[in-house]
């Protein structure tokens, strides 16, 4: 076994990926809940549901229904959750702030499917990337 | 001796102090582009017209191996149906632009302001063909790994490359694509990938000291190899809920084309408009993207909420 000393690094931490939390946490996007042909649920951001809701993102075979489009929401529950996490991170440590964590993304998907509203079309954006209406335009 | 009592202040020289515009301009920053760079181009065949193209499916209903158990009888054969995966060209994109003559004549002479807008527009359109093939995710069902409450691991990673070499693919036809949020805080995080002893070979700079799983530089975004199999960020990789959606992708995993007027992958168009006394520029692309094979694609989830330290 040839090793090259100069480059070892042997005051290494131990070996095991101590994980912690993010400093800084992504701010809450309106998310959209679409449901598979299988049953799976899914979410993206808004452009991407466009996308999908507009039939351009294409799935696999010919004429395969896309995703049903059943929830929408601001993604401030699961955004709350993480936030609430770091304390539970501190105090009952990784697992139980990973399943806040999870409880949240499922809240936000309960509260999501109380009122599916489509995603604005952005095949058409102004100057700074926001979707447009031409009637807005005149 | 006398003093001076009224030195000159930067106000009294007002009028003959100048002011530079330097010939350096900070530009928009833009991802390199790497998915559209490794995934299957229909482009060649979209040249001659057509919206739809046809990639079909042999693999979902295949040939089957039969035992001949009694000599001399008759045999069976099989007839396996064909299933007709498509990419439908369906989007067509542009960014557009017209500045009047006056303010042309007048813009200082050392700045071409179309060609940096023209620069702009071309890299924003091949962004949206990266986001788009990024967006592919939602399809990938088959091979599912990691959670949206954790951070992506060694063991996701080794768990993604077994899913497809157990489903035959060649690993030397895929690659990774993490968002660098994930390759630097959760990726570069894995002991493993840093020791000396456990990297590679003796005589090569480690990822602390390359940023890289190997010698390799930043160049287009690639990182380098993870067991053998390349390692390429970008920034349009999906998030949602906080939570990344990186991808190992079979090079027919996905599929695109581009069907542009002249050819290029983006088209540049520029017109002294009379109409309007000004010059319009126009920046297009048409484009689609697909899925080709759901099954040679795996989503790796990563929570954003955590880093690996």
């Amino acid at each position: 076994m040839c090793y090259n000393d100069s480059i070892m690094d042997f005051g290494s931490p131990p070996l095991i990926t101590k994980k912690g939390m993010a400093e800084k946490i992504e701010q809450p996007q309106k998310t959209f809940f679409f449901e598979r042909l299988d049953g799976n649920i899914f979410c993206v951001g808004e452009e991407a549901a466009w996308n999908i809701y507009s039939g351009k993102s294409q799935t696999v075979g010919w004429r395969v229904a896309p995703p049903k489009l059943i929830g929408t929401s601001d993604g401030k529950i699961a955004q709350q959750a993480i936030i609430e996490a770091r304390a539970i991170f501190e105090k009952e440590g990784l697992a139980a702030a990973q399943e806040h964590i999870r409880e949240g993304q499922r809240l936000e998907q309960e509260e999501a499917i109380k009122h599916p509203e489509p995603p604005r079309n952005f095949d058409r954006v102004d100057n700074y990337g926001r979707p447009t209406r031409m009637e807005e335009l005149r | 001796m006398a003093v001076t009592t009224d030195p000159f202040t930067g106000a009294d020289l007002a009028a003959t102090i100048s002011e530079t515009w330097t010939s350096i301009v900070n530009e928009k920053t833009f991802n390199d582009t790497v998915l559209a760079n490794f995934i299957t181009d229909l482009s060649s065949f979209a040249t001659e017209g057509s919206d739809i193209f046809h990639v079909p499916n042999f693999y979902t209903n295949a040939l089957t191996v039969s035992t001949q158990s009694t000599q001399g009888a008759e045999i069976t054969t099989a007839g396996p149906a064909q299933v007709d995966t498509t990419l439908t060209i369906n989007v067509h994109k542009y960014v557009a632009w017209i500045i009047g003559d006056l303010d042309l004549q007048q813009i200082a002479s050392r700045y071409d302001v179309n060609e940096i807008y023209a620069r702009e527009a071309v890299k924003l359109l091949t962004e949206s063909l990266e986001q788009a093939i990024a967006a592919l995710w939602s399809s990938i069902t088959t091979n599912v790994i990691g959670d949206t409450a954790t951070v992506l691991s060694d063991s996701e990673i080794r768990s993604a490359l077994s899913k497809l070499e157990i489903l035959k693919y060649h690993l030397d036809e895929c690659a990774f694509f993490a968002h660098p949020y994930v390759y630097w805080n959760q990726l570069h995080a894995v002991v493993k990938y840093y020791q000396q002893y456990s990297y590679g070979p003796a005589n090569e700079p480690g990822a602390v000291r390359t940023g890289n799983f190997g010698t390799a530089g930043y160049a287009l975004n690639f990182k380098g190899y993870l067991y053998g199999v390349p390692v390429y960020t970008t920034s349009n990789i999906v998030s949602g809920l906080q939570t990344y959606r990186n991808m190992l992708l079979h090079k027919r995993a996905f599929g695109f084309a581009t069907q542009t007027r002249g050819g290029n992958t983006v088209r540049v168009q520029m017109e002294n408009s009379i109409r309007n006394l000004g010059m319009l520029t126009v920046v297009d692309i048409i484009y689609g993207v697909a899925v080709l094979r759901e099954e040679a694609a795996v989503l790796l989830n990563a929570s954003s909420a955590f880093v690996g330290s």
